[in-house]
């Protein structure tokens, strides 16, 4: 990644730097900016927003000494830059020994020959930064970096090279700090406003009044860049995870509706398919009626309450429930069951016992529960059967959920139901073949009868074993 | 839910009415949820003139759940497993078959019934399903071979039973 760098803005303010100690091992040094204090007796500007960056380097946001590099006296250069360059610049030899500061280079780009010279002469000061200019008073920004206008000896492969940080200004803002780094410059008392600083400092002799230049720098270098990289890569693949963790949430949260919907609709019975064992609430169970038992064959058609016979249904033609008719006026204060029949009834369906103990109703005593199949129990027993270990009735297995009814679906029930419904697949696939080979007997599906009443269905060996399997507490 | 009740009730029709071609007893007096049955080979059948133990074992959630029935006594049968485990495919007993209302007295019913006329279809042992299948001659040889093998004498339950009772699970799988 292309490191880039910013010079978003110059700032220069005029300092007075006292150094009365500099004979002692520890030069003391005390430095007063004078433009912070009284910006009315001094010079100060601010450079931003048109500032090119030639050689962009990492550097602090600090600055320095502001100074024009020496060129050799006899230099062809320094000839040339004499217009544009004035004799009282501040040199090297007018700064304060160095080991204390940093130093910003100014210079004007004259020609590509000249400013290579600049360069180098900057280079062998402790220099944070070369400001360059092209002398042509204007007030535009620079051309781009790329520009031919910057090029030495046909290219700017020098931008690369470079040891420090490298940008220009406009024409006009870089003439104005050469003027006034010319101004600022010499001892104290040559300064613009020198009596004032004078009076307020009073300074020593030995004092510098000069310009320091703050650079305002943000780079973005290949280290950042790496990073920004892995923040992408990380933030990418956390967006994939949980993208695919939503959708497979999603798609099994459709799963589960699906067969919910199919378990109301009555399309998939959970129980009757092995799927789950499931169990009738309480509350529903509670609902069923109790009558007391009443069965007495010689006195048929004596009670006028008796229920249609439609209630009396025989086991083998049961199939589905089917509310009992309402007979209000017995339900609501302990209705008795009128287990009277005529023959019929007798003969289809007497039930004198609980199918689940096996004990006898006692006419006109026992209570006796009936669930909507028509069936008859002990409330003790059916209720516990009902609540805690099937929703099938015990006699004709018809289901005794409330419509609608469907029991938390979990992914498992999904995953099982999926699964039988394809063996269900194959096994109508395979039970195509009117003779199937024996090895296909041997391995494949082996008839059986299924668990519905009538065992109507056959089912194969493997999806016995697939629901003993998938349902073992069955 | 008096569980013990209705074995009690169930063991002691079965052993004043006995169904046909069985005797029915408790393994152990005061344990009414092991029973043991020797069952007389059915006469029209090929096992005919052997006596076979089966053991019942009745699990507490009875009858909500369904009772376990094995062999004690080998047999050569498409429907139960030739080892000594004994265990048999019997539609009724299958748990998503299998009703309260269900009586032992059928179940036993079915057993002999099976013995009368096998369930090739749904075999617990292929090998054999086929051989009565497409070799009967075969099949009835080797039943009978079983049946003088195993299932003359004095009918043994225990070792068997301990074998049972220490894989119970396999039951499962029929
Ligand atoms: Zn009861
Ligand atoms: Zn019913």
């Amino acid at each position: 990644m292309i490191m880039s760098t910013t010079v978003n803005e110059i700032r220069n303010a005029v300092l007075l730097l006292s150094n009365p100690y500099w004979e002692l091992p520890t030069p003391g040094t005390t430095v007063t900016n004078i433009t912070a204090k009284h910006s009315d007796i001094t010079y100060s500007t601010r450079i931003s927003g048109n500032i090119t960056v030639l050689a962009p380097r990492t550097t602090p946001d600090t600055g320095g000494l502001l100074y024009v590099p020496d060129l050799p006296p006899d230099d062809v250069c320094a000839k040339r830059a004499e217009p544009f360059v004035p004799a009282s610049v501040v040199r090297l030899s007018g700064l304060p020994p160095t080991d204390n500061y940093n130093l910003i280079a100014l210079a004007p780009w004259i020609s590509s020959t000249c400013s290579k010279k600049y360069m180098d002469a900057a280079s062998r000061a402790p220099i944070r930064a070369l400001i360059f200019y092209r002398p042509n008073n204007s007030s535009a920004t620079p051309p781009h970096a790329t520009s031919a206008v910057w090029e030495i000896n046909g290219s700017t492969r020098w931008r690369a090279k470079s040891p420090y940080l490298v940008f220009a200004v406009p024409g006009l803002a870089g003439q104005n700090m050469m003027r006034q780094l010319s101004l600022y410059s010499g001892d104290v008392t040559e300064v613009p406003f020198a009596q004032n600083i004078s009076e307020i400092y009073a300074p020593y002799t030995g004092d510098y009044v000069r310009i320091w230049t703050d650079l305002d720098v943000s780079t973005t270098g290949a280290l950042f860049g790496i990073w920004v990289y892995f923040l992408i890569i990380i933030a990418v693949l956390i967006a994939i995870i949980s993208g695919t963790s939503l959708t497979m949430h999603l798609a099994q949260v459709g799963r589960r509706v699906s067969l919910r919907r199919r378990v109301i609709s009555g399309d998939v019975n959970l129980e009757a398919m092995g799927i789950r064992r499931v169990t009738v609430p309480m509350t529903e169970i509670q609902k069923f009626p109790l009558y007391t038992y009443r069965y007495e064959p010689s006195e048929s058609g004596a009670t006028p309450r008796e229920p249609p016979e439609t209630l009396r249904r025989s086991p083998s033609n049961s199939a589905h429930a089917q509310d009992p008719p309402e007979d209000a006026g017995e339900k609501q204060s302990h209705p008795q069951h009128t287990g009277s029949r005529t023959p019929l009834a007798i003969a289809t369906d007497p039930q004198p016992i609980c199918t689940i103990c096996l004990e006898h109703f006692q006419n006109r005593t026992t209570v006796i529960r009936e669930i909507p199949c028509g069936h008859i129990f002990h409330p003790e027993c059916i209720d516990e059967f009902l609540g805690e270990v099937s929703s099938l009735c015990p006699i004709c297995r018809a289901s005794m959920l409330p419509k609608r009814y469907c029991p938390k679906i979990t992914n498992d029930m999904v995953r099982r139901e999926f699964a039988i419904r394809r063996f269900r697949h194959t096994t109508r696939y395979e039970d195509g073949q009117e003779t199937p080979p024996v090895s296909a007997r041997e391995h494949g599906p082996a008839l059986d009868g299924l668990p519905m009443e009538d065992g109507g269905e056959a089912l194969p060996r493997r999806w016995r074993r697939l629901r003993s399997r998938v349902f073992p507490g069955y | 839910m008096a569980s013990q009740k209705r074995i009690a009730k169930e063991l002691a029709d079965c052993t004043t009415n006995p169904p046909a071609g069985m005797s029915i007893s408790l393994a152990n007096d005061s344990d009414v949820h092991k029973w043991h049955v020797v069952l007389d080979g059915p006469p029209d059948s090929v096992y005919a003139g052997g006596k076979f133990g089966i053991i019942v074992s009745l699990p507490s959630e009875y009858p909500f759940k369904a009772p376990v029935v094995t062999f004690a006594t080998r047999i050569y049968h498409p429907n139960i497993t030739n080892d000594s485990l004994g265990n048999i495919c019997l539609s009724i007993l299958k748990p998503e078959n299998w009703k309260p209302a269900s009586r032992l007295l059928a179940v036993l019913e079915a057993v002999r019934a099976l013995l009368i006329e096998p369930q090739p279809d749904d075999p617990l042992e292929g090998r054999i399903a086929d051989e009565y299948r497409r070799e009967r001659k075969e099949f009835e040889k080797n039943a009978k071979t079983y049946v003088t093998r195993y299932a003359k004498g004095p009918v043994k339950f225990d070792v068997l039973a301990a074998a049972a009772a220490a894989a119970p699970a396999s039951n499962t799988s029929s």
